[in-house]
C-alpha cells in the first residue's frame, strides 16, 4: 500500500471511507476529516503571510469547496496534497485582489515544500502522535518539553526541569527518540 | 572521524539541528556525503520524525472557525437545489412560485421565527455569564435567559443548570465552562451543541427528536433520549458516562458507541479505548486494551479508571439509599495533571431530578 494512504488510514478508518459515509449523509465522518486536516489547511494559510483574521475566510472558503468536491476527492491519490494546492490557490487570489507589485506577490508564492510533502508530513504528525502517547517515563516527558511544547525551552531549561545534568541531556535524547523510532514501527512508519 | 565508522543518533540529531561545532559539523558532513547508506538512511528517518514533531505544533483554527467548516455539511441540499435549476422556468413551477408567493404575502403578518435562548435554573455560589464572546462576565442568577453564544462558567462553588426550550437539561457541575453554540428547532428536529472547554456536566435529553452534541477539545459526543455526564479532563480527554440511552463519541482517532452503564474515554489523539462498565471504572479497576498494554509507563495508562462522572447525581441529598455508589478516587494521573479526577462527582449535590424536584 502506498505509504500516505497507509499513515493515513490509521488508526482504523481510511480517508475514503469516511468520504463515502460522509456522502452518505454521516455528518459526523465531516467532522472526522475536518478534524484530520485542518490543521494543514490552516497552517498552509497561514505560511502564504496573509492577515490573521483573513486565514479564518480562506479555512472557511477551502471547507466549503472541499465539501463540494468530496465525490472527485473519494479517488483522489493524496486528499491533504490537493488540500495544499487548493489552499495556495485561495490565498493568491486574495494576493492578487490587493494590487501588490509582482515581486512582493513572488514573494508570497514562493513555497519551498511542495504539497505532496506538506501532506506528508502533516500525515506524519499525525501518526507520530500516537507512537508518542505509548512513550514511558521519561522519555515522554523529556520530548514532550523539547519538541511537543508549544513554547520552545533552551536544554539548560529541559535538563533543569527534568533534573538532570546539561551534558547528558544530549544522548539522552537520542535514546528517547530511537525508542519512539521502535514504537513507531508498529504504526508501519 | 573516520569514514568506517557511523554516525551515532546523537550526532546525526545534533547535525540535523545545527548543534554541532564547525569541527565537529565538518566530519559529519564529510562522511554524510561519502555516500554511508547506514547513516544516510538514518539521516532521513529521523529528519522525518523531526519534522513531525514539528508540524504537530502547527497552530489549529478556533473553534468558532471549526464549528462553521462543520455546517458546511448541510450545504449540498442547497447545491442539490441549483443542479435542478432548470425546474424553475417550467411553467407548472412559476405557477406554484406565484401560488407560494400571494399565500407570503396573505400571512406575511405570521409572528417572525423565534428566537430560542436557554434558562439558568437552580444557581448556587459563583456562576458567571458572558453574552457574548466581546463581552464581560458578568454574575448570573436562577432565571436568567442564555442566548445563542453565551458562555457560562462555574466556580469552585458553583453549580446550575441550564435548561433548554425542548426540555433538555444540563447540569454544570463546579468549575465547569462551555458555550452554547447551536440551538435551533428546523421542522419539529431541534440541534443543540454546546461547546464544553472544562468541567463536568449532565444532560438528560428525552427528546427523541433532539440531537444534542457536545463539542470538547478532543472531539465530540452526539446523543438523542439520554442521560449522560461528561467530564473534560485537564490533559483534554473526554470521559462520558451513560446512565440511559446510548452516546455517539467521536474524535479524530475513532468513534465509540458508549452504551447505558458504560464509561468511554476519548483522547484527540489516540484510538478510543473500549468503553467499559462505570461500576468498574468508578471503583477505579485498571483496564488495558492491547495498544495501551506497552505503554505501561506512559501517557496511556493513564487514560484508564477514571472516576464514573455523576453515578449518584440525580438522587436526593438525603436518600442514602442511593449513596452506595459513590466513586473511588481516580487512578488518573496524567502527565499534565496528577490529581484531576475529585473523590465524587462535582454533580453530585443538590442538582434537580429531570423533573424538577430535587
Amino acid at each position: 500500500m502506498d505509504n500516505q494512504v497507509r499513515g493515513w488510514a490509521t488508526p482504523n478508518i481510511t480517508d475514503e471511507t469516511l468520504i463515502s459515509q460522509c456522502l452518505a449523509g454521516h455528518q459526523q465522518t465531516w467532522e472526522i476529516l475536518l478534524l484530520r486536516y485542518e490543521k494543514l489547511i490552516y497552517y498552509t494559510a497561514l505560511r502564504t503571510g496573509i492577515d490573521a483574521v483573513e486565514v479564518d475566510d480562506v479555512f472557511q472558503n477551502v471547507c466549503t469547496i472541499w465539501f463540494k468536491e468530496l465525490k472527485r476527492l473519494r479517488d483522489v491519490r493524496s486528499l491533504g496534497a490537493w488540500l495544499v494546492t487548493t489552499t495556495r490557490r485561495e490565498c493568491w487570489a486574495r494576493w492578487r485582489r490587493k494590487n501588490i507589485g509582482e515581486e512582493e506577490l513572488n514573494d508570497h508564492l514562493a513555497f519551498d515544500e511542495s504539497p505532496e510533502k506538506l501532506a506528508a508530513q502533516a500525515e506524519d504528525a499525525y501518526i507520530v502522535q500516537l507512537a508518542f502517547r505509548q512513550l514511558g517515563e521519561p522519555c515522554h516527558r523529556l520530548l514532550k518539553l523539547l519538541y511537543f511544547d508549544p513554547d520552545p525551552r533552551s536544554y539548560a531549561e529541559v535538563a533543569r526541569e527534568m533534573d538532570i545534568p546539561v551534558n547528558s541531556l544530549g544522548p539522552t535524547r537520542a535514546r528517547c527518540l530511537e525508542k519512539l523510532k521502535s514504537i513507531l514501527k508498529k504504526f508501519d512508519w | 572521524m573516520s569514514n568506517n565508522i557511523h554516525l551515532s543518533t546523537e550526532q546525526l540529531l545534533d547535525f540535523l539541528e545545527n548543534r554541532l561545532d564547525p569541527a565537529t559539523l565538518e566530519k559529519v558532513s564529510e562522511h554524510l556525503s561519502s555516500g554511508c547508506p547506514d547513516c544516510a538512511n538514518n539521516s532521513a528517518t529521523l529528519r522525518r520524525l523531526l519534522q513531525a514533531m514539528e508540524a504537530s505544533a502547527w497552530p489549529a483554527p478556533s473553534a468558532q472557525a471549526h464549528h462553521q467548516a462543520v455546517e458546511v455539511f448541510h450545504l449540498p441540499f442547497l447545491q442539490k437545489f441549483w443542479e435542478r435549476r432548470t425546474i424553475i422556468f417550467h411553467p407548472v413551477f412559476i405557477g406554484l412560485a406565484l401560488i407560494a408567493l400571494i399565500l407570503v404575502i396573505l400571512f406575511r403578518s405570521s409572528p417572525p421565527q423565534p428566537v430560542y435562548a436557554a434558562n439558568l435554573e437552580n444557581v448556587t455560589g459563583r456562576v458567571d455569564l458572558k453574552v457574548t464572546s466581546s463581552a464581560s462576565w458578568q454574575a448570573s442568577s436562577s432565571g436568567q435567559s442564555v442566548p445563542l453564544g453565551a458562555t457560562i462558567r462555574t466556580a469552585s462553588n458553583g453549580r446550575a443548570v441550564l435548561t433548554f426550550p425542548d426540555g433538555t437539561r444540563t447540569t454544570l457541575g463546579p468549575d465547569t465552562q462551555l458555550e452554547l453554540t447551536v440551538l435551533s428547532k428546523t421542522d419539529g428536529q431541534w440541534r443543540i451543541t454546546i461547546t464544553q472547554t472544562s468541567g463536568e456536566t449532565e444532560v438528560v435529553s428525552t427528546l427523541k427528536n433532539t440531537l444534542f452534541r457536545i463539542q470538547t477539545a478532543a472531539g465530540f459526543t452526539e446523543a438523542r433520549e439520554a442521560d449522560f455526564s461528561l467530564r473534560v479532563e485537564e490533559n483534554g480527554t473526554m470521559v462520558v458516562s451513560v446512565k440511559e440511552g446510548s452516546v455517539n463519541a467521536n474524535s479524530p482517532a475513532g468513534s465509540l458507541l458508549i452504551s447505558s452503564g458504560e464509561t468511554g474515554l476519548l483522547h484527540k489523539n489516540s484510538a478510543p479505548t473500549t468503553p467499559i462498565p462505570s461500576s468498574i471504572s468508578a471503583s477505579a479497576t485498571p483496564t488495558s486494551t492491547p495498544s495501551e498494554t506497552s505503554a505501561s509507563e506512559g501517557d496511556a495508562q493513564n487514560n484508564q479508571a477514571t472516576v464514573s462522572p455523576s453515578q449518584e447525581e440525580t438522587h436526593e441529598p438525603n436518600d442514602t439509599s442511593n449513596n452506595t455508589s459513590n466513586s473511588t478516587p481516580s487512578a488518573s494521573n496524567t502527565i499534565e495533571s496528577n490529581q484531576q479526577s475529585p473523590t465524587t462527582s462535582p454533580l453530585s449535590e443538590g442538582t434537580q431530578q429531570p423533573d424538577g424536584t430535587n
